[in-house]
């Protein structure tokens, strides 16, 4: 059974005065004990909202949520909290994340302090220590108020305030986005290595196609709240089948110089409101590959190769169908 | 060392950090207790309440250093005295308008319809010209030094709560708390560890300068008559008593007063200055 | 090679004044920029290629001060200009693109009126009507459609890679020789990045110009700069052809930054250690704590920036002791 099933899961923002922003439409996914799914997608695409969806951050406006065998939705509040102890988060921004006039042991403390209040001084304050050590700080940082620390190592206070509950599910959002390269090898490597020792799950939301390769087994790319592609990550790196994952994958800036930018594959304009939703695809406006019919049709998730699914009626693409259009070949460094 | 022994050394030890970042704090803070301490402590030349008929509106001179007034108090002795009236009114006013406006602000900060409703009823009864207010109440309620107190209650507390609300209401979309409730924290949990702590820096500045505008309003109050129970002496009383004589050029009864009242001010405006440049240093 | 360099940076070196001491962030540094090339200045936080910028510009105000050095453009050294003069610069021969949009234009006058206010500043007094044409000539160059509609209208309207494309065009509506860019598409999405590197690879290398670009992306250097110039603590580690520089490294600290990009399956090689306070300067080498390579003179003197790699294509620079064959080959290993 998988530890984590998400049904159909949905949410709009009404904004007083305008339009509902449609964040998250009918999205469906699993992760499995130990694995990683990744949620790759740009702005808008609705990706950090799932993330606190799952973790009932937000309230969804329909879908299930299955954790553990358990159905996350109908619990009350105080069920609920109790939960916590098995999904936590680590959030984006380091120092944000951190309440200021803590102490870096008080705010690891505090989950136990929750959820095990019958602990003693001694063993709290010990397993405080122990979680520090395995995020790769010292006892002594625990005296140290975060602003004290560097991003990197704020980052690290938030991973062991996720971790000292051992918890099964961790939901990364963008955990290396506002760090430095090298700051942000030290935390995969962290992210990594904890995920071999404990069996972690982790929902890995990123813009990054580099960090997520790293650490995800499978990924889902998102647009405009809606799963384009989902699949094994190599299967969809390696062969993607949706236009928006195509053109996703082709942007990506590979620090390799052997390898040359891909100049075909991009999409034409920007992000469309996402408060006027198309009826057929979403991507239909943007598109190099369309036809009349995704305009009309509604588009579905279907299965293209072993657990790999796609939502383009056209997939799967040859290289003629993309050949038929015309793309914008921007000359540079290669050509 | 105990627990509650390192806890005091640790408050102890940001106190005097506190001082030493922003010396400002601590001349206000000396003023004050000067002032205190001298109207309790400092034995006076003359009584205070019992005046001297045969020696009416002397000025200042080596026998009466800050002169005598229209009934024959020695000025300085009651200018002193005085603080001792003036100076705890005001300070307790305060503190208790603080133990009663944060938590009402942190509570008017939480989601849900009374929220709302709360800052409308307080929207109303902030339209009214609240010192006016204070002087009606108090006039109606009795001539009583409790009753200062709730006057001082009554301008304070919606200012308390107002700016306690607004900033709860924007630490609430911080990450920080987002993070204390995914941990599993309760609101309870959420306001008393980590909203109060973050409050508390900009509820300390407000009270200070709660504090001057209280020695304001109690001057005030006393001058309209309002609280004060003669012979015994406070700095608003002892204006008005001055005022009279300025026509005849006797200076000296209101001049005195006035300076104190001008002091205790400035030193807890130094203070509240103090502390919010600390404040903003530290965002 | 016969051509002189448009833009030579020589020595330049710029402090802060700080309650807690002198933070040296521009600690001599020097790099040049031919006519037609794409110079990707690269580092992470607090590396102190912001502030070379600044210095550049002319932008660097009290507390910091320009202390030393020269910047060449054109032959003519910008640092020793009055105010006066390097404003008539900033505009006609430097174009600025800075890292968000939206704090480059006004909000609150039209783009029109922008466009207008760049150009009678350099260039007298004009009419609205032919400063209007020319903006609206330059908004099609760079790629936006109806561009009459978004001259009247506000910066607030446009999405960040339409407002990106606008201050392009008010950077180079002046014609000037140098684009200046500082992170420009940091803060947008991965497909609308790829469009604006485009866009200003098209109008600047391709028409003539010389582009600097600021970045902390790997992967943007790799695609698109003709030459790199890598930065540490205050100081250029390493200059070169990307081609080169990427390929084999010549300074442990480039070797690192390379080394430090997720790749999937190969475990990530982690630079420990943290950048050096830019106000306790150490002795020797400021990269010597956290240098596999470090050997003890490393320690003792800082060393100077010097040729590398006689015998490869074009000037290379490398500020190291240690001998960049070493250095490189452990590069090697990885492929």
């Amino acid at each position: 059974m998988p530890l984590l099933t998400v049904r159909g899961l949905t949410k709009s923002f009404q904004r007083s005065g305008r339009d509902a922003v449609h964040a998250v439409n009918d999205v469906s996914f699993e992760i499995h004990h130990g694995e990683t799914l990744a949620l790759i997608g740009e702005s808008g695409s609705g990706k950090s909202t799932i993330g606190r969806l799952l973790l009932r951050l937000l309230e969804p406006d329909a879908g299930t949520i299955e954790f553990e065998g358990t159905d996350l939705l109908s619990l009350n509040n105080s069920a609920l909290r109790a939960m916590r102890a098995k999904m936590q988060v680590v959030f984006q921004e380091p120092y944000e994340s951190l309440n200021p006039k803590m102490r870096v042991g008080d705010i690891v403390a505090e989950p136990l302090q929750i959820h095990e209040p019958s602990m003693s001084r001694t063993d709290l304050r010990e397993r405080v220590r122990a979680t520090l050590e395995e995020v790769g700080l010292d006892a002594d940082q625990a005296e140290r108020f975060p602003r004290g620390l560097s991003g990197g190592q704020q980052q690290r206070v938030g991973i062991a305030r996720a971790l000292i509950t051992r918890p099964a599910l961790v939901v990364l959002d963008e955990p290396t986005s506002s760090l430095d390269l090298s700051v942000q090898a030290q935390i995969l490597e962290i992210l990594h290595d904890l995920q071999e020792a404990h069996g972690l799950s982790y929902l890995y939301i990123s813009h990054d196609l580099s960090t997520v390769s790293y650490l995800a087994h499978r990924v889902a790319v998102l647009y405009l709240g809606q799963i384009r592609e989902q699949g094994p990550l190599e299967a969809v790196v390696q062969n993607p089948q949706d236009p928006y994952t195509q053109a996703l994958l082709a942007a990506f800036l590979d620090p390799d110089v052997t390898v040359a930018p891909s100049r075909s594959r991009m999409l034409a304009g920007e992000i469309p409101d996402p408060t006027r939703l198309p009826e057929g695809c979403f991507l239909y406006g943007r598109c190099p590959v369309r036809v009349d019919r995704c305009c009309s049709e509604p588009s579905v998730l279907r299965l293209l190769g072993p657990k790999h699914y796609g939502r383009c009626i056209r997939a799967p693409l040859s290289d003629e169908d993309w050949n038929d259009t015309s793309d914008s070949n921007a000359p540079g460094r290669f050509s | 060392m105990s627990d509650l022994g390192k806890r005091t050394l640790e408050i102890l030890k940001r106190f005097l950090s506190v001082l030493r970042s922003q010396p400002a704090i601590g001349v206000g803070i000396t003023v004050v207790l000067a002032m205190l301490l001298a109207g309790f402590f400092l034995p006076l030349p003359y009584s205070p309440t019992r005046p001297d008929p045969l020696n009416v509106l002397q000025p200042p001179s080596s026998l009466h250093w800050f002169g005598t007034d229209s009934d024959g108090f020695d000025v300085f002795s009651r200018t002193i005295a005085a603080a001792a009236r003036d100076l705890p009114l005001a300070l307790i006013g305060t503190f208790l308008s603080a133990l009663v406006g944060v938590p009402l602000g942190l509570l008017a900060s939480t989601k849900g319809p009374w929220s709302e409703r709360i800052m409308r009823g307080l929207d109303v009864f902030q339209s009214f010209p609240l010192v006016i207010l204070a002087i009606a109440i108090v006039t109606l309620m009795g001539n009583r030094l409790e009753n200062v107190v709730i006057a001082i209650l009554i301008v304070n507390v919606p200012r308390f709560m107002r700016l306690v609300r607004s900033e709860a209401l924007s630490l609430r979309e911080s990450r920080f708390i987002e993070a204390a409730r995914a941990v599993g924290a309760t609101p309870i949990r959420v306001m008393r560890k980590h909203m109060f702590p973050n409050v508390v820096g900009v509820a300390l500045a407000q009270t200070s300068i709660a504090a001057a505008q209280a020695i304001g309003i109690i001057a005030a109050l006393s001058f309209l008559g309002v609280g004060v129970s003669p012979p015994n002496p406070s700095w608003g009383l002892m204006i008005q008593t001055g005022v009279r004589s300025i026509t005849t050029g006797d200076w000296w009864v209101v001049v005195f007063p006035g300076l104190a009242v001008l002091i205790a001010v400035a030193a807890f405006n130094l203070v509240a200055d103090g502390l919010q440049m600390r404040q903003e240093n530290e965002r | 090679m016969g051509e002189t360099k448009l833009l030579d940076v020589r020595g330049v070196v710029a402090n802060y004044d700080s309650p807690r001491g002198v933070v040296k962030a521009v600690n001599a540094v020097s790099f040049s920029a031919d006519r037609r090339e794409m110079v990707g200045i690269v580092g992470e936080s607090g590396c102190g290629k912001s502030a070379t910028i600044r210095a550049l510009l002319g932008l660097i105000r009290p507390p910091g001060k320009v202390v030393e050095g020269e910047v060449l453009l054109d032959g003519q050294d910008l640092l020793k200009m009055t105010k006066k003069e390097i404003r008539q610069v900033r505009g006609d021969k430097i174009g600025f693109v800075a890292q968000n949009p939206f704090a480059a234009l006004n909000p609150i006058y039209k783009i029109h009126k922008q466009f207008h206010n760049v150009i009678r500043a350099h260039e007298g007094r004009s009419s609205s009507r032919s400063t209007r044409k020319r903006a609206v000539d330059m908004l099609t160059a760079v790629g936006i459609p109806g561009p009459e509609r978004i001259l009247d209208g506000y910066a607030h309207e446009l999405s960040g890679g339409m407002a990106q494309r606008v201050v392009i065009a008010l950077a180079l509506i002046l014609d000037p020789e140098l684009i200046v860019a500082d992170e420009p598409t940091t803060a947008l999405d991965v497909t609308i990045q790829r469009q604006i590197l485009d866009l200003l690879r098209r109008k600047t290398v391709d028409e003539g110009r010389s582009l600097l670009l600021v970045t902390h992306d790997l992967g943007v250097v790799a695609q698109y700069c003709d030459r790199v110039v890598v930065m540490y603590a205050g100081k250029v580690v390493e200059t070169g052809l990307v081609s080169e520089v990427f390929a084999r490294p010549a300074h442990p600290y480039t070797l690192g930054l390379l080394q430090s990009v997720p790749r999937r399956g190969l475990k990530v090689r982690t630079l420990g250690g943290r950048v050096p306070s830019l106000i306790d300067y150490p002795p020797g080498c400021a990269f010597a704590d956290r240098c596999v390579f470090a050997i003890d003179q490393c320690r003792e003197d800082i060393p100077e920036l010097r040729p590398a790699f006689p015998s490869g294509r074009g000037v290379r620079e490398v500020r190291c002791h240690v001998n960049e064959q070493e250095v490189c080959a452990d590069a090697a290993v990885d492929r």
